[in-house]
Parts: structure tokens; C-alpha cells; sequence
């Protein structure tokens, strides 16, 4: 048998020259690895960190563990150009909202899922139109089994304050920070008390009130087995049927309607003071000027902006620039000074 | 040609080439008092590592291993009294009080209606459902369905009113699992009968279930699953010839109960105007939602809903469970004269 210290003289052929470099490549890289043991640990350290870390490299490949239990739902492309035509302006009002999610996801951990909400054939009219945002979370949640909460946002918000963690705005005083009746705050004036509910279940969906009832831009979603039946029940042909044409805002209004009607659903449902996720511009309800409860207030240091019906007769695109621009300047004013205001 | 063979001891691995790096080596070996810079530190680093010294005379060999030992020890005594403590915390704050109340295993729910029917004849039903749940030691569950006529929208049609009487009932008896609904106007015949191993019991109800029948007989599309398995099944009902049939059910004492029975009651569809009433919402709901009718059960009808003037199957004949008047109050049929011929031919309690 050949011996590795008999390659006096190279073979002849370049295969096997080839085969005796490889034969010897687990000594060599021992013979190279092991004095510089402390070298090799500290590259091995920089390639783990560089790999899993949140913020990333450019350019540098990233494995994400996954293990983050929030998913930030970001619909987009609503509408998809096909009933209006999708200008520069709307374009970058999209790549705006984008970036700002996707760097907060990074920054936090958490997941991030792009959906897309335009029109389809299945959703022609008569048909589960606008009740798109129920299927698009069923399949979020099937994508992100692990996660637990959902965080739904429509296009047209921006997140001031992306160093609040959802962890400190709303979950780690959860019972503290939400209410679960509308015995202090019933802009619909829906039914305060119906029998049967129970005050002590666990909440499964947190949702903001503004002054014209619940508001779905910004609001999160447990995974849980109520959650299963509520997004199975939310639509029903019969409850289309006879009240398509009243309900406005289709999947809000039926979901009004049934927290008036069923008291499992009350159980479940917790609500949230607008400005802690769904702080309006001033535009939108315009009528309730000057409510505490409703408007960003820039002093406060609100944390997520919903510009809330800025496509029917407001500028989006003005709005997003100025939100993003007091984002930027406020972010700033805090870095240097990090003690005031 | 020659060719130098590279040295296999791992304590001089040169690289050849460079001679700067000769003279460093030569320096450091000879231990001179020149002190290298971070940048020399860092190529030595990378170029010429030396090696940590061996130490093998025997008083190292024992503080080694006495080291090692003491290391063991430490590391063993640690995890065992993390464990003990972890056992402590766990016994003390491990939260007993979030056991379940307690409660009769079944609830038996009946609901009487005092505008159409005299007392003594409710006494009679009353007297009978008492019986049966005295002596297997169910809870027995019993309202005048016209304490939730504020609820329902159109109080002439008295099937909906059962909804949230057995709402009420699973409100108010959160220890108990099983709720068993009774019309009125039906007879418990056999109360030797328990519901447990007539019915609920995981594998007498999967030799029961009707897998891929029809939601509405005789031939709807939408048909009962056939491969879920009878320990997730939380309502049990049976069907006629006609459909669903709402006069006798069980339903766990679960979320999805809850769900069911406050969707089904839901205002919008008392006010579709179904041909059957709740029935008829049933069956939407069975049709439509796929987590509803997962978790359903369908048994044959003569199990807990026979008809004594039925026909084929659903024929009630002696020794089945429960008879059922259901659709007695028609005009052509008399609730009480039907009632009063079997009421004399029921089963009593053997002990």
C-alpha cells in the first residue's frame, strides 16, 4: 500500500497527482487550523454573528432562526391597478410604507409578509369582495406556523418610532394597556352589555376604535383556535346577502356586527386606544378636530401613523413624505439628545 | 527536481518563503527584550502561532486532575440544585386554583313552554327527565323557554329560543362537559340508559357516527367528514328524512360550542326566514363552514331521537332510549294524547 510520506517524486498522471493532493488535504488543513486555534475561533465567531444577526450585512447571506413570534402582515398593491392606474406617486407612496416596515421588522426580529391585495377574479363583486384581508391572514398563518401574533397594516401607515418594540408598546402590559368592554368609548353605539360573555377568556384580537367604529388598518391577531372560527364565520353568504349594501366597510362592518350579536366574539376581542397603533393624520376624521384620542400627536411621540382614507380626496403621497420626514428628524433630535424630548 | 517534505509535527509548521519571519522566530526564541508591536503580535498570529507549552511533570498532572474533579463536583452540585429548587418554585406557584370547578359530567337541559301546555302535563316531563338524572347523577337543567323570548326575534317560531336556553345553561354549569337538549315533548322510555356508554363514550360514538352522509338528505353536495376521528367531535345530532333534527343534541362544554350555538342564534339569520327555522340555519351552517361541521357527529336517529309513529329506521321500538313527539303540535296531531299513550308503557329505573 502506498504510504503518504512515499510521494517523493509526483506520478506521472495528473489524476492521480490530483487524488494524492486530496489524500493529503485533512493534514494539511490540520497542520494550518490547529496552531491558529484562536485565529480560527474568532473567524468562526464573525461568520455565526454575520449569518444570524438581525441587522445583517450587506450582501451577506443571513439564515434567520424564525423563531420570532410576531408576523407584521403588510398589504400592498391594493387594488393592483386595475380599477385606477398606479402613478409614480403611488408607486413611491408602496416603496416608502415598504422600506419602513421592513426596516423595522429587521431591526426587532420580527417576521415580515408582503401580501398582496389586488383584485381578483375570485373576489369580482357579489363575491367576498373586500374580504380579501380574512383569506390573506388565514394564509399568513398557515406560512408562519410558529408565530403566534399577527400585526396587520394596511399601505397607507408608517411607523414613527421604530425603536418601540411591539414587546413594550402593547404586550407586556397587555391587560393594562388594552379595555375590553365599551362601557367609556362607544363611537358606534353598539349594545354595551349582551349576556353570556365572559370577561376573563384570553384575548385573541386587539382592535382600535376610531370615531366611526372598529379600524382595521392597524390592528393584531392571535393564532388560536377562536381565531380559526372567526375567520371561518366572517363571511357568510347569508349575512352578505342581506347586508352587503348597508355594511360600507364590508369585513369591518360584519365584524361590528357580530361583536354586537355574539358573545363568544366579545370574549375574545380586547381593544386598544387608537394612538398607541393607529394614530390618525389630521385629515381623516376631520369632523372630531382637536380629540385626544384620535390624532398623532408629535409631542406625545406617537408610534404608528394610519393616513386612514388618504386615496379619497387627501394627498397620500404628501402625507407619507411629511410622516416619513418627521419620522427622520425626530429619530434624529433623539439620537443627540437622548434625554429630552 | 527536489521536493521538500513538509514536516508532520504540529509544533514547527514553517511556511517557506519569508525571511523576516525567519528572524522573528529566531527573536522570540531567544526571549530578547524587544516587545512586539499589536501589528508583529498579529502576523505572528496569523503566520507563526507558537504553541502552548506542555506541562507533564507529575505535581501538573495531579493539579490537573484534582482540578478536573473539583470542576465535576461544582458543575454536578449545581444542576442538582437548580432541579431542587425548580421543584420548590414549580409545587409552590404552580397554579392549582386554575382547576376546573366542578360539576354533574352531564347536564340535562329542558326548556317548557307555559303559554301552550298545561302544568300537569310539564310536572309529568319534569318528573320523568328528574328520574333519569337522578339515578345516573346528571344535573338536570330546566327554564320556561319564555325567559328568552327578548332574545329571539320572532317569538312565534319557538325553535330558536333552545339556543340560548343551552347558552344559559353551559353559562351557568362550567364544570360540567356534556349538555344534553330534550324537547319537551319527548319521553326518556329507557332511563336504565347512560349517556356515556350509550353515546358519548369515544369508542361506542365512533361505531355510531354516519360518515359521508348528506348535510340535507338526500343528496347534498356538502357530505359529514369521513376520517375525522370521533375524540374531536363536540356536538352530536341525529337527522330524519328531512334534515337535521334539532329536538335532541349534546354539546361539549367548549369554545366551540360557545361559537356554535352564538353563530347559529345570530340575528341575521332569524331573520333569513329559513323554511325550517333553526334547522334550516343549521344546515347553512353545516354547508358553509367548514369548522363547524368538523366537529359534528351524525347518529342514526333511533340512538337518542326515535319515532314512535316513524317509519323504516327511525321507528321507535321497545327498549330504544327516547321517544319523540317531535311535530306534535300540528293540528292534526295531539301533543297530549300521544304523550299520555306512552307515558304509561315507560321504563322505570331498575336498581
Amino acid at each position: 500500500m502506498k504510504d503518504k510520506d512515499d510521494l517523493i517524486f509526483s506520478p506521472a498522471s495528473r489524476t492521480s497527482r490530483m487524488l494524492n493532493r486530496i489524500r493529503r488535504l485533512p493534514t494539511r488543513l490540520r497542520q494550518v487550523l490547529l496552531p491558529r486555534r484562536v485565529l480560527v475561533i474568532l473567524l468562526i465567531l464573525l461568520f455565526w454573528f454575520l449569518l444570524f444577526s438581525e441587522s445583517g450585512v450587506p450582501f451577506f447571506p443571513r439564515l434567520r432562526w424564525g423563531s420570532s413570534k410576531f408576523v407584521i402582515i403588510l398589504a400592498v398593491n391594493q387594488g393592483g391597478g386595475v380599477m385606477q392606474w398606479k402613478g409614480p406617486k403611488e408607486w413611491a407612496v408602496e416603496r416608502t410604507s415598504i422600506a419602513n416596515k421592513k426596516a423595522y421588522a429587521d431591526r426587532h426580529g420580527y417576521h415580515l409578509a408582503i401580501q398582496d391585495m389586488s383584485i381578483k377574479k375570485r373576489y369580482a363583486h357579489e363575491w367576498r369582495e373586500s374580504w380579501e384581508k380574512v383569506d390573506v391572514i388565514r394564509q399568513t398563518m398557515k406560512q408562519y406556523p410558529k408565530a403566534e401574533w399577527f400585526w396587520w397594516l394596511d399601505l397607507h401607515t408608517y411607523i414613527m418610532e421604530p425603536s418601540i418594540s411591539l414587546e413594550k408598546q402593547v404586550f407586556n402590559r397587555l391587560d393594562n394597556n388594552t379595555y375590553r368592554t365599551l362601557a367609556d368609548y362607544n363611537p358606534l353605539d353598539l349594545p354595551v352589555e349582551i349576556p353570556f360573555v365572559d370577561n376573563t377568556h384570553q384575548i385573541n384580537l386587539i382592535v382600535p376604535q376610531d370615531c366611526g367604529g372598529f379600524n382595521l388598518g392597524s390592528f393584531l391577531i392571535r393564532r388560536s383556535e377562536w381565531t380559526d372560527f372567526l375567520l371561518d364565520i366572517w363571511w357568510d353568504p347569508v349575512f352578505y346577502e342581506q347586508r352587503h349594501m348597508q355594511w360600507e366597510h364590508k369585513e369591518q362592518d360584519a365584524l361590528e356586527h357580530m361583536y354586537s350579536n355574539q358573545a363568544w366574539i366579545r370574549s375574545g376581542t380586547a381593544f386598544i386606544p387608537q394612538r398607541l397603533i393607529n394614530s390618525f393624520p389630521e385629515g381623516a376624521c376631520s369632523e372630531q378636530r382637536g380629540d385626544k384620542r384620535i390624532f398623532y400627536s408629535q409631542d406625545d411621540r406617537d408610534f404608528v401613523v394610519n393616513m386612514a382614507g388618504c386615496e379619497w380626496g387627501r394627498d397620500c403621497f404628501g402625507e407619507m413624505e411629511h410622516f416619513q420626514k418627521l419620522s427622520a428628524s425626530l429619530q434624529q433630535k433623539s439620537r443627540w439628545w437622548p434625554f429630552s424630548k | 527536481m527536489h521536493f521538500s517534505i513538509p514536516s508532520r509535527s504540529a509544533d514547527q509548521t514553517t511556511l517557506p518563503g519569508s525571511p523576516s519571519f525567519k528572524a522573528k522566530s529566531r527573536a522570540s526564541s531567544h526571549r530578547t527584550s524587544y516587545a512586539p508591536s499589536i501589528f508583529a503580535r498579529l502576523r505572528s498570529l496569523i503566520f507563526h502561532p507558537t504553541p502552548p507549552p506542555h506541562s507533564s511533570t507529575a505535581f501538573e498532572k495531579k493539579r490537573r486532575s484534582t482540578r478536573r474533579t473539583t470542576v465535576s463536583v461544582l458543575v454536578i452540585a449545581f444542576v442538582a440544585a437548580a432541579a431542587v429548587l425548580l421543584t420548590i418554585m414549580y409545587a409552590l406557584f404552580a397554579n392549582f386554583a386554575t382547576m376546573d370547578p366542578a360539576g354533574p359530567h352531564v347536564v340535562l337541559v329542558l326548556g317548557l313552554d307555559n303559554t301552550k301546555y298545561k302544568d300537569d302535563y310539564l310536572a309529568k316531563i319534569v318528573e320523568n327527565r328528574q328520574e333519569y338524572a337522578d339515578a345516573h347523577g346528571y344535573g338536570l337543567y330546566v327554564r320556561y323557554i319564555s325567559d328568552f323570548k327578548n332574545l329571539v326575534h320572532d317569538v312565534t317560531k319557538k325553535g330558536w329560543q333552545k339556543l340560548p336556553l343551552m347558552r344559559s345553561a353551559m353559562h351557568e354549569n362550567p364544570g360540567s362537559t356534556y349538555f344534553w337538549y330534550l324537547d319537551q315533548n319527548a319521553i326518556i322510555m329507557n332511563p336504565n340508559l347512560d349517556i356515556e356508554s350509550h353515546i358519548t363514550d369515544v369508542k361506542r360514538l365512533n361505531s355510531l357516527v354516519l360518515r359521508d352522509v348528506p348535510v340535507v338528505p338526500p343528496d347534498s353536495t356538502i357530505r359529514t367528514y369521513r376520517h375525522v376521528p370521533s375524540d374531536r367531535m363536540k356536538f352530536i345530532i341525529s337527522q330524519d328524512h328531512e334534515g337535521f333534527q334539532t329536538g335532541s343534541f349534546i354539546l361539549k362544554n367548549e369554545e366551540y360550542s360557545r361559537y356554535v350555538l352564538d353563530a347559529w342564534f345570530d340575528k341575521l339569520y332569524q331573520e333569513y326566514k329559513f323554511e325550517k327555522d333553526e334547522k334550516g340555519a343549521l344546515e347553512h351552517l353545516a354547508q358553509w363552514h367548514p369548522t363547524v361541521l368538523s366537529k359534528m357527529a351524525v347518529i342514526p336517529q333511533r340512538i337518542f331521537n326515535a319515532y314512535p309513529n316513524g317509519v323504516g329506521e327511525a321507528m321507535y321500538q321497545d327498549g330504544d332510549f327516547v321517544a319523540s313527539l317531535a311535530g306534535c303540535d300540528t293540528p292534526e296531531r295531539s301533543c297530549v294524547r300521544e304523550f299520555e299513550r306512552l307515558w304509561d308503557d315507560r321504563g322505570r329505573v331498575v336498581n
